[in-house]
């Protein structure tokens, strides 16, 4: 009736959710959280960016020079704060597309299990779980030593709400800064920092055959992706998983890879290859360069998976393409095993 | 009535103080003396200030805030007649009081002894921080108004707080109760260890706060648009008129006053955040910061005690603060927990029940661990009493947080 002398309430719609009214002079997240939806924040003084999302539809105020916070790509792209952002008019934001990234979670060193004369798996207890795709990886920092963050790829899967523990596959390296701590017995016990979900490299949707290539300790990723995959129908994926190692010594997760074959759906070759065992060993697999078991077979229609030494990743995706495999089916993550950078 | 006026009683005092310096001797310490004694005595008179009145004319309390400018150029300006000698008598002020009152300020001025002018800096400490400080704080956090962030961050410069506006609102208010925050004492550290980390890590992300903002614009750190020297121009000024109304010795005063108030600031922001603990990811809440509902602290320091929720919500203007009695409350008031902070000893006695308490009463069981860290690393042993210490382990999801 008096329509008037009420103050036309402006709305906010985030991503595909209800819209939601507005108070005057209030931000697009005090009014999200007042209405009961998570957005994500921090500071609230326009301090840490947390809250940041895309503008896509209609005026906001701004509250903040945004500049302190956000690079120019994320300007350009129409991104804002939500604690800093007073609406105009109404206005639709999205909140930033991979709510995977920008995650930080502190947690315990637990457990250091060692997998190989080199290489051991750790633990860590998170205080707030963290969610991320298998394949990616986390940069980890200890906290109060000034060690410099190191990336390692999360070993396994993560349950849908999050994963409360992780585990990490890392290699002793002479001279290595974080990761002799955090195989250093000292280290068990103190608290680590997670940024997280980190890369590119995870299970893309498709029907053919999977061609996982692991050298090292790059196995982790792509024991993450299978067991990843065996929840899903990529269980019916034909798999083939070479894993390059030096001597029978080097080889791990033997066990847990014959148990995932044996759930697994569709064809399941697990085919190790040893670079230096002695001639006149017991071995009776295969030796020579891991890229050596790539077949022409096993390239048919497939999508190639690596994770290795840069030397062993440009190698098979050499033999790859020349057996057909088109590049964009190929999917890498470099490791510098040789160097201080392990994931 | 009563509400609104109440803040202006602050920049009045400190102005009344500063005034009295002109009288040279007892009066260029006394007053002050008499004020800062006057306040933490009150504070235990008065009953704790829980009011949340609602304030209509926002612009009332904003006059109360701007008037803390021209307070601090009054304070300023006397602090260089007082530093003058002989004949020296900026802009005839000393001339005019003389004519109006019958006092020769000058020669009480030139009379006065070395020892009142030396006892004349203690005051004057938390003085000059009251009049730069508090309102300064209060206007740089609105940014959202060029008129009051130029005011605030004017008022600051003039005793060289250039790194202050910039990094207290991008970088403490992002990182308070976190290893990161420069400004979040770590428990055990005495005020005077953690002053000069403080100090120095303060300057540093000011520094680098603002050198990434300006290569986002593509300018370098030596441009224009650099608001730290912009600031550090106004600084420059003040010491340039300091030098030019009482020679070195004017510079020296300046200097002196620049120094105690950056240490008194860090004091301030060590009762404020003390052993304070929090998971990096989770959202700041009322209870990462030390409350006082104390009603003449308060008041004097434009609600700035109400820190519980000014960290919660940073855009809340000062009078629309909520007071959070059930909030963790700093030890004895804000100026008795203030002078308590410099005598370690003291601290220590006063503030590990607090922190015992907190442990028990606020923090959430997802920051036990970091707790159980920060107590045995503090080195005092009637902290490992604390739940987080005695507790088994628990895997907890925290409340609230990142929701996606």
């Amino acid at each position: 009736m008096f329509g008037w002398s009420k103050r036309q309430q402006h709305t906010v719609v985030i991503d595909d959710h209800p819209a939601f009214a507005v108070d005057k002079n209030e931000t697009v997240l005090n009014a999200a959280l007042r209405h009961g939806f998570a957005f994500p924040h921090s500071c609230k003084a326009g301090g840490c960016a947390a809250c940041k999302c895309q503008l896509i539809e209609g005026k906001v105020r701004e509250l903040t020079d945004k500049s302190y916070l956000l690079g120019q790509e994320d300007m350009d792209a129409g991104f804002i704060l939500g604690c800093q952002s007073i609406p105009q008019s109404n206005v639709v934001v999205l909140l930033p597309v991979n709510p995977l990234a920008n995650q930080l979670s502190v947690g315990t060193l637990r457990q250091q299990i060692p997998l190989t004369h080199d290489i051991s798996e750790i633990v860590i207890s998170l205080d707030d779980p963290l969610r991320y795709l298998p394949g990616q990886y986390a940069s980890v920092s200890a906290l109060d030593t000034g060690l410099p963050a190191r990336c390692y790829s999360f070993a396994h899967a993560a349950p849908e709400a999050g994963a409360q523990e992780v585990s990490f596959f890392v290699r002793r390296i002479p001279g290595g800064g974080m990761s002799n701590w955090l195989l250093a017995s000292d280290s068990l016990n103190k608290r680590v920092e997670l940024r997280a979900a980190l890369g590119e490299f995870h299970l893309r949707d498709a029907d053919g055959p999977l061609l996982c290539i692991a050298g090292g300790s790059g196995l982790a990723p792509l024991l993450a992706m299978l067991e990843g995959a065996a929840m899903t129908s990529a269980v019916n994926r034909p798999v083939s998983l070479l894993m390059g190692a030096r001597t029978q010594h080097d080889i791990y997760y033997q066990d847990a890879i014959m148990a995932l074959a044996s759930r697994w759906q569709a064809p399941f070759d697990f085919i190790p290859v040893l670079s230096e065992e002695p001639a006149d060993s017991d071995w009776s697999g295969r030796r020579g360069w891991v890229t050596e078991a790539i077949t022409p077979d096993r390239c048919v229609g497939a999508q190639g998976y690596l994770c290795g030494p840069p030397p062993m990743i440009d190698a098979a995706i050499n033999i790859m393409t020349s057996h057909g495999v088109a590049s964009d089916a190929i999917y890498f993550d470099k490791f510098s095993d040789q160097s201080l950078t392990v994931r | 009535m009563l509400s609104y006026m109440r803040f202006f009683l602050g920049p009045l005092l400190f102005t009344a103080v500063t005034l009295l310096m002109y009288l040279g001797g007892v009066w260029l310490w006394l007053p002050g003396v008499a004020l800062i004694t006057g306040v933490s005595v009150l504070d235990q008179i008065f009953p704790f200030d829980v009011k949340e009145s609602r304030y209509r004319y926002a612009w009332i309390t904003n006059l109360a805030l701007y008037l803390s400018t021209p307070a601090a150029l009054v304070l300023f300006f006397t602090l260089f007649w007082v530093a003058g000698s002989g004949t020296q008598d900026i802009f005839g002020v000393g001339a005019f009081i003389t004519a109006h009152t019958g006092i020769d300020v000058v020669a009480a001025r030139n009379a006065t002894p070395w020892y009142h002018v030396t006892l004349m800096f203690v005051p004057l400490v938390i003085i000059a921080t009251g009049v730069g400080g508090l309102a300064g704080h209060e206007l740089t956090h609105r940014t959202w108004n060029p008129f009051e962030l130029w005011l605030g961050r004017i008022t600051m410069a003039l005793n060289w707080g250039v790194a202050f506006p910039i990094e207290h609102v991008y970088g403490h208010h992002a990182y308070v109760g976190t290893q990161k925050d420069p400004a979040t004492a770590a428990r055990g550290d005495s005020v005077y260890q953690h002053l000069p980390k403080a100090m120095h890590r303060t300057v540093i992300n000011a520094w680098e706060i603002e050198s990434t903002r300006l290569a986002r614009h593509g300018k370098s750190f030596w441009s224009p648009s650099n608001v730290i020297l912009r600031m550090a121009l106004v600084s420059a000024a003040t010491t340039g008129f300091a030098f030019w109304a009482a020679g070195w010795t004017g510079v020296a005063f300046h200097l002196i006053v620049c120094v105690s108030t950056k240490v008194a600031l860090e004091v301030l922001n060590y009762v404020e955040h003390y052993g304070m603990v929090r998971v990096p990811s989770q959202p700041v809440q009322p209870r990462h910061s030390w409350n006082c509902n104390h009603m003449v602290s308060g008041v004097i320091t434009y609600n700035l005690t109400r820190h519980s929720h000014h960290h919660a919500n940073a855009n809340t203007p000062f009078q629309d603060l909520r007071a959070h009695s059930e909030q963790p409350h700093m030890p004895g008031g804000f100026i008795t927990a203030y002078l308590t902070a410099l005598v370690p000893p003291l601290w220590r006695r006063a503030i590990t029940p607090k922190l015992l308490e907190w442990d028990k009463t606020q923090a959430d069981r997802s920051e036990f661990a970091l707790l159980r860290e920060a107590n045995i690393k503090s080195g005092w042993d009637e902290l490992k009493q604390s739940v987080a210490n005695t507790t088994q382990d628990q895997t907890v999801i925290p409340q609230g947080g990142l929701g996606y």
